[in-house]
């Protein structure tokens, strides 16, 4: 009950008339964000990012959370349509909404990927207000060693659950953590790695760093496909919206249980949307009586992705809020925009912030609903979007990001530092070692130092504090499982005979 | 492309290896009076960039010997032309900044990659390239109250 007097405050704050605008027009950037496939909604939320850093901090995560739920949305588009993902997460819905949508049922399909979102959405929305504040309430307790804990946890659902290589994903991991210690230590007070160079001193900008890894990597990444589209006409009539229903009502098991999945792990820190999307339309392919119709263009299939997809996307902001740790990618962006608004992102948001923490997830109802709306009735003119020019659009968005890296501190350094991050960005991607456990380790860098160093002192040294009863145990329990998953399951397959294969290409930016 | 990729991954390891020096000549890597040194998570770092890239070296060396051909290059003729078409304008860009700030380098950059780039008719490219920076201007310093780099001409001129 204290939980909707929470949410009812917080929907007077999310319902002024500003917080509104943000959210629409969130809504809005994250639609086109999602309809152009050279952009993710990683990259737009940290390309968008600085244009917070003078807002309220409630519409700052109003506006950047907005642009992930428009992301999510605008994806399916494009994937529907041109068979070409807008997004990561909607490549599983390609595999069903293309061929749809050749069969001359494109309405149908973007039908079938809007609804069953927004529905999942909403679900996800309805348990993260009712599972959050009792989350918070037991991370409260946590001290240094649990939340050690917990964020060896994000890092390691990272290399377990992640894609390929666990090796590129630790590698990534580690320079993420040696980019923090750049700088003054603040334990000791000396510099470490900085080469006697005193403007490196302060240490490196995460923000710099995640436009540039995200942004301008993305940008040169992007360069090697010219991709050219063609507009599209489709209507959502009225009609396709009820053969919808129609099948979400009949197949209401596929949808509830994509929605379920995907918010659980959308929750589990580091993946997101994109593992949840791949996961839900196999589990739904496997459940199915007639397996052999997905990928021939069911309406099933696109509502087995996209609603997986929206529940992790939301589902990934529970940590985020609740603990202080990104549930995806995405969320670490935001996470990075958390710090920057001079919050600090945990369990005291709660009590610290309650306008803050209610404003947010009343706006979610909101924004879901404003994306709902325009993409049922804007389909056209999204789509549309895909005309625009590459020699338009890519200027225009290293100008952005110049805007974003220089906005930090003001200094020409990071004008340079973007430079460098968006070229190790481009050769991370193209020798697919996953950039998001650098971010998140660039951003939770100090604080997992400080917690494993805090550890250490109060145990004078001893490791054993990290499985301390009964929440560190727990945690760190998990976290050494998901870690080492990947090569138990290798050497189960060893052992009955079957060739080792790696893990499926499931994570990505998401 | 694998070979490419080891290079990139033998930088890597090289590049650890500088810093390890530098974390072995500069800082504490062991037991402090208050807990772990501030070389402790650092060298623990290096160590796991130095095992891990070997690995990803032999790993990729083993696949380069069994397909025991290089077929997929590391990136075509056509697409490194055009991510250099990308890259070098943005270098220039970013040069540029320092001297005659942002709004100047918005135009110039614009302009020049829509034409050369996207062979757009000259009306447009003034038109958009004049247009974006004079609606950041308004955004991003009127409404956001975010200074933008100067250059040194914004010493001559007040209003870049």
């Amino acid at each position: 009950m204290e939980n909707l007097n929470h949410l009812f405050h917080g929907f007077s704050i999310a319902f002024s008339f500003w917080n509104i605008v943000w959210a629409a027009s969130g809504v809005i950037l994250g639609i086109i964000i999602g309809v152009l496939p050279g952009l993710g909604g990683t990259s737009g939320v940290a390309i968008l990012m600085p244009l917070t850093f003078t807002i309220p901090p409630t519409s700052g995560i109003i506006f950047l959370s907005s642009i992930y739920w428009g992301a999510l949305f605008g994806g399916s588009i494009t994937s529907i349509l041109f068979n070409i993902p807008g997004e990561p997460w909607s490549v599983a819905t390609m595999f069903d909404g293309h061929p749809l949508a050749k069969k001359g049922k494109a309405g149908v399909a973007l039908t079938a990927a809007f609804l069953p979102g927004f529905f999942a959405s909403l679900i996800s929305i309805i348990l993260f207000t009712f599972f959050a504040p009792p989350l918070a309430n037991v991370a409260l307790q946590f001290g240094p060693p649990e939340n050690f804990a917990v964020l060896l946890l994000a890092f390691s659902t990272f290399a377990g659950l992640g894609s390929g290589s666990i090796f590129k994903t630790l590698i990534s991991t580690c320079i993420g953590f040696l980019l923090t210690a750049v700088g003054l230590d603040i334990i000791s007070g000396h510099p470490r790695l900085t080469f006697g160079n005193i403007q490196i001193l302060s240490g490196f900008s995460f923000v710099t760093a995640t436009i540039g890894l995200y942004g301008i990597g993305e940008i040169l990444y992007a360069a090697e496909e010219s991709l050219k589209f063609e507009g599209a006409k489709v209507w959502v009539k009225l009609r396709d919206i009820g053969e919808v229903i129609v099948v979400l009502a009949r197949r209401a098991q596929i949808f509830i249980q994509g929605t379920l999945l995907g918010f659980w792990i959308g929750v589990m820190p580091g993946t997101g949307a994109t593992p949840a999307s791949f996961l839900s339309y196999g589990v739904a392919k496997r459940t199915s009586k007639n397996p052999e119709q997905f990928g021939t263009g069911i309406p099933e299939g696109v509502m087995a992705t996209e609603s997986a997809a929206h529940a992790a996307g939301i589902g990934s902001l529970l940590p985020l809020v609740t603990l202080g740790i990104p549930g995806s990618p995405t969320a670490a962006v935001m996470l990075v925009g958390m710090y920057i608004w001079g919050l600090q992102p945990g369990p005291r948001l709660f009590l610290d912030k309650p306008d803050f923490v209610w404003g947010f997830i009343a706006s979610m109802y909101i924004g879901n609903i404003i994306g709902l709306i325009l993409c049922l009735s804007l389909v056209p003119f999204f789509a549309a979007i895909l005309r625009m020019p590459y020699a338009i659009l890519t200027p225009l968005i290293v100008l952005l990001c110049v805007i974003g890296a220089y906005t930090v501190n003001n200094s020409m350094l990071d004008i340079w530092l973007l430079l460098v991050f968006g070229v190790m960005g481009y050769l991370f991607k193209k020798f697919n070692y996953p950039i998001a456990p650098l971010v998140v380790a660039m951003v939770l860098g100090d604080i997992t130092e400080n917690a494993l160093r805090q550890s250490l002192i109060m145990s004078d040294g001893s490791f054993a504090i990290f499985f301390r009863w009964p929440y560190a145990a727990f945690f760190m329990t998990i976290a050494l499982t998901l870690f080492f998953l990947p090569a138990i399951l290798n050497l189960a397959k060893r052992f009955r005979g079957q060739p080792p294969t790696a893990t499926a290409e499931l994570s990505g930016d998401s | 492309m694998q070979r490419a990729e080891t290079i990139f991954t033998l930088g890597l390891f090289a590049g650890a290896v500088v810093l390890l020096i530098n974390v072995l000549t500069t800082l504490n890597i062991g037991w402090t009076g208050r807990g772990p040194g501030d070389g402790f998570v650092p060298f623990w770092c290096l160590m796991g960039v130095l095992s891990c890239s070997l690995v990803v070296v032999i790993q990729s060396l083993w696949k380069e010997a069994r397909s025991n051909s290089d077929a997929k290059p590391f990136i075509q003729k056509e697409g490194l032309a055009s991510v250099t078409k990308v890259f070098l304008p943005i270098a220039w860009a970013f040069l540029l900044l320092n001297y005659i700030g942002f709004y100047l380098t918005a135009v110039v950059y614009m302009g020049f990659f829509m034409r050369w780039i996207g062979k757009h008719n000259w009306l447009l490219v003034i038109g958009v390239s004049i247009l974006f920076p004079v609606a950041i201007y308004f955004v991003i310093e009127k409404k956001f109250f975010i200074i933008l780099p100067k250059g040194y001409l914004g010493e001559v001129f007040p209003f870049f």
